[in-house]
């Protein structure tokens, strides 16, 4: 099956975002890495980026906002 | 040309079928959210903040990374086969499960250390945490078995020719529970490993 022009335009868009979402969540894995070697109780510190990376799977990838009636899929 | 009450009724449910599907799934997701919050909440109840020393930080790190990584392919699939790129589809379907099954090889690495260091059965000073070690690694451990069967299934049955940008269904239902895998490690990891 080949594919328009239209949905190979459209489908390197939805890769873009896929990939941008993804270097985010690696860089906040490492720095939770260095905040956890850096400090001695680091739960407070380390809680807002495990939120962010949460919010980003549920965004970026399972679209949750779809469900929430605020978003296309 | 109008519709019959039949054809109409099909139009309907061709409407109504994929978002009754999400609701229902998001349903699952929820009951299952609660599992893993069951057992997360338990964790700090037990032995709140204090975890070992010994615990391999590295491989945990590594692990983390390959889990979110296959996160990116199994978005790359969907993102494939709604544009009906069924070549893409198999080659990034591929790739999340065969970073599935390193991530499973980590784990058993994890649990074999684990198992040095908490030896089954012991009542050692650290018998809470290693409670909540062993489930969360193994209730999680069970959750990408199941991911990796669906996967695979879902990749079987594109191979036969199933599956296009009309009807992809069971393609985002088995990827969104594998998001789902990789958002309960999201926090199943500083929960053992970092907090």
């Amino acid at each position: 099956m080949s594919q328009s022009p239209e949905m190979r335009a459209g489908q390197q868009v939805a890769m873009r975002k896929g990939i941008m979402a993804a270097i985010s969540l690696g860089v906040l894995s490492i720095i939770e890495y260095i905040i956890w070697f850096s400090f001695e109780k680091p739960v407070l510190i380390l809680l807002p980026f495990v939120l962010l990376k949460g919010w980003i799977i549920l965004d970026s990838f399972m679209h949750v906002k779809v469900v929430l009636g605020r978003g296309d899929h | 040309m109008g519709y019959g009450s039949h054809e109409s009724a099909i139009l309907d449910m061709e409407t109504i079928q994929p978002k009754a599907n999400r609701v229902g799934f998001w349903m699952f997701l929820a009951s299952e959210t609660f599992l893993f919050a069951a057992f997360l909440t338990t964790r700090y109840v037990l032995s709140g903040t204090i975890k070992p020393e010994h615990l391999n930080q590295e491989l945990s790190l590594l692990i983390t990374m390959v889990l979110l990584l296959s996160s990116i392919s199994a978005y790359a699939a969907e993102i494939a086969i709604s544009h009906d790129d069924r070549k893409g589809f198999m080659r990034y379907m591929s790739i999340t499960v065969l970073m599935g099954l390193i991530f499973m090889g980590g784990v058993v690495l994890e649990w074999r250390e684990g198992q040095e260091f908490f030896p089954l059965g012991s009542l050692t000073d650290g018998v809470n945490y290693a409670a909540s070690f062993f489930l969360l690694i193994g209730l999680h451990a069970f959750h990408v078995v199941t991911g990796l069967i669906a996967l695979l299934i879902v990749m079987s049955l594109a191979a036969k020719g199933h599956y296009g940008s009309h009807d992809y269904w069971a393609v985002e239902g088995s990827v969104k529970y594998w998001h789902f895998v990789d958002l309960a490690w999201v926090i199943i990891y500083p929960t053992l490993y970092l907090f």
